[in-house]
């Protein structure tokens, strides 16, 4: 896989970096201008992609980038400034889920990842919810895997805490032999 | 000793070979900092790509697909796929900066240049507001011949 095959692979990674700009963006409007640029951005750094990198993990460094310089260059905090829309990543759970309980976890669950500080967020957003690998996510993020691995711990810790301190919800919670821990 | 993160949560996901495992349950056992840990880290694994998988997100936008479609066309060098119901024009080079009214995106940075790396942060603080981004260049580019852009643009400055 190489720079050369990226053209062709974006319209297909469109759906998870438009998912993952609507999350750390928490809008609309700006989510849809950082996956444009983010696009305009890869194919121009395409020959900078080392074919040892996934390309949807190189997409999501490229989104992230992008979203950190302009807040940097809006200097407004996250969600304390206006553009964050409330009601758009409102965590209403699927009409389709199984059943209100689970319907109930899965808010409970989105609700939690949401509450954490901003790069402990990115990175759960990353490692449980997209599947990046911890070295991935360094990647993605510019930051060394220890970092990866601290802010992860910090994350889970803060999670559990609330799941142990509400009861949390056994349906939700994964095997001990699963593969696939935590995602 | 304090336990590494890392391995504390190879443990709690049961990824840890058996004499990793044991080391950390000794360690778990006089440590009630590790086990209070460990504790949170155990109620911590619930399924998130799940819980995730049915937020109601807004659908991708289909005005999105073409834009990042007329992008990689643009990056290609093939012509815009699109209904021409103008004769073409004459093709020019990059076109020169964008006049405000053309722009698409309320991003003032736009995509930076290589060479200006993190940099451009401060550089585009110094632009002035409305002033022609990459990414725009890159779009009209990608549809020159597009009525509804030419109706909104004003005529380009010579090169």
């Amino acid at each position: 896989m190489t720079g050369a095959d990226l053209p062709s692979m974006l319209p297909e990674m469109l759906p998870r970096l438009w998912a993952f700009a609507l999350r750390i963006s928490g809008n609309q409007q700006d989510a849809e201008d950082l996956v444009q640029h983010a696009c305009v951005r890869g194919l121009e750094r395409a020959h900078q992609l080392q074919p040892d990198t996934a390309p949807l993990s190189w997409m999501f460094s490229i989104v992230h980038s992008i979203w950190i310089n302009e807040i940097r260059a809006r200097s407004v905090r996250r969600r304390n400034g206006a553009e964050w829309d409330d009601e758009l990543l409102e965590t209403i759970a699927d009409p389709a889920a199984p059943n209100p309980e689970t319907d109930a976890s899965i808010r409970q669950i989105i609700s939690a990842v949401e509450q954490l500080p901003e790069a402990q967020r990115v990175v759960m957003l990353l490692v449980a919810v997209e599947g990046l690998s911890y070295s991935e996510a360094a990647q993605a993020l510019g930051v060394p895997i220890g970092t990866i691995m601290s802010r992860l711990s910090r994350a889970r810790q803060a999670i559990g805490a609330i799941f142990a301190a509400t009861g949390g919800d056994n349906k939700m919670r994964t095997t001990m032999k699963s593969k696939d821990p935590v995602s | 000793m304090k336990m590494d993160d890392s391995l504390l949560i190879a443990y709690v996901d049961g990824l840890l070979p058996p004499d990793e495992r044991d080391k950390v349950e000794r360690e778990i056992e006089q440590s009630p900092e590790a086990a209070a840990c460990v504790e949170r880290l155990y109620a911590s694994r619930v399924r998130y790509s799940y819980a995730f998988a049915h937020q109601k997100l807004p659908a991708l936008p289909t005005s999105l697909v073409d834009k990042v479609g007329e992008i990689t066309r643009a990056h290609q060098g093939a012509p815009p796929q699109r209904p021409r119901t103008v004769a073409r024009r004459r093709p020019r080079p990059i076109p020169s900066p964008m006049p405000p009214t053309a722009r698409t995106t309320r991003f003032r940075h736009a995509t930076p240049a290589p060479h200006r790396s993190y940099r451009f942060v401060q550089n585009c603080a110094s632009r002035p507001r409305g002033s022609p981004s990459r990414l725009s260049r890159a779009r009209f580019s990608a549809a020159p011949c597009c009525a509804s852009d030419r109706a909104s643009r004003p005529r380009l400055a010579p090169r």
